[in-house]
């Protein structure tokens, strides 16, 4: 299990075009001590990542269909600039598995997450992530 | 704004319903919208109408919105005796479904034209073109359709603005030049 304390020096970016979630997976996570960042636009999420120093995202949580940049696009540009970090991909839609290769081959995703979700698989997916990244 | 030789006026909502609510059959218009909350808006308050007022067969093709999230919205605007009613003139299709699946949207159009009395309307996304990255195929999809039906159908096709925005211009000309009318709907 991941500790609060080590959970403290976590940091979680997440973007949706649908402010609704996004405003879950902040409420939720800071609840669960980690430092969380969320966005409605990938391009301002995509500036903000880049800003920062390199390794201080652990886990970037992204929406699979969004206007302007969808999220396959996102994580192949955060991974650009971060190889390492945790990736986690959401959808309401079902996600089709040719459609992930075709437009993400080479990019590993560390957990998809369906929509609509609760705290509970929120959480859980977030635990897995964050064991692994220990 | 002026893109080529025609000119894009943006709209309130409420002014781009008035427009679209005097559009006549055999309208082809491209309506961009700035965000998800507006596009709702316009398809519950237009919807409504052509489904009551106009007794129309709706075909809506979403995108952001999946196709229960966007039915569960329109039950919200209606009561169950009138969405028990418009079963079968309300279809929702999801539109990379519809754009890119085994049968292209237009044949199953034709088809809803030959046999709705009371004409189609047809509002599709143009969403799975950008996520899929075949923009090249939206400006041949678009451009293979003729600016005017001539049938039953009125077709608005709506681009989530940033997604409008990430065409070239040359691409968004073709497309503007193309449409009837250009609707670019504010916040």
């Amino acid at each position: 299990m991941t500790s609060s304390s080590n959970r403290n020096n976590k940091s979680v970016l997440a973007v949706d075009d649908e402010s609704a979630i996004a405003d879950i997976i902040k409420q939720s996570l800071q609840k669960q001590q980690f430092k969380v960042c969320t966005f409605t636009d990938p391009f301002k999420a995509l500036a903000h990542f880049n800003s920062d120093p390199k390794d201080y995202h652990d886990i970037v949580f992204s929406d699979i269909r969004m206007p302007g940049m969808n999220g396959y696009e996102f994580v192949r540009k955060v991974k650009e600039n971060d190889p390492i970090v945790k990736v986690i991909l959401m959808s309401a839609f079902e996600i089709n598995d040719k459609e992930f290769h075709n437009l993400l081959p080479d990019i590993k995703v560390d957990a998809f997450l369906q929509k609509p979700f609760s705290i509970q698989q929120l959480n859980n997916v977030v635990e897995k992530i964050s064991i692994y990244s220990q | 704004m002026m893109l080529g030789e025609k000119a894009i006026r943006n709209y309130h909502l409420d002014e781009a319903l008035e427009q679209i609510n005097q559009s006549e059959y055999g309208a082809h218009h491209l309506i961009v919208y700035p965000n998800q909350r507006v596009l709702r808006e316009l398809y519950t308050k237009y919807v409504k109408t052509q489904l009551e007022q106009e007794n129309k067969t709706v075909l809506i093709l979403p995108h952001y919105e999946t196709t229960d999230s966007l039915k569960i919205l329109l039950a919200a605007e209606n009561n169950e005796d009138t969405m028990k009613k418009y079963k079968d003139s309300l279809i929702v299709m999801d539109s990379i479904k519809g754009h890119f699946g085994a049968d292209d949207h237009m044949v199953f159009v034709n088809k809803l034209v030959d046999s709705a009395e009371n004409g189609v309307l047809v509002i599709a996304d143009a969403g799975p073109f950008f996520h899929l990255n075949k923009k090249e195929k939206l400006v041949e999809h678009e451009l293979s359709m003729p600016s005017r039906f001539d049938m039953n159908l009125k077709r608005f096709c709506v681009f989530h603005k940033q997604d409008f925005n990430t065409l070239a211009e040359e691409q968004r000309q073709k497309l503007v030049d193309h449409h009837g009318q250009v609707l670019m709907i504010e916040d």
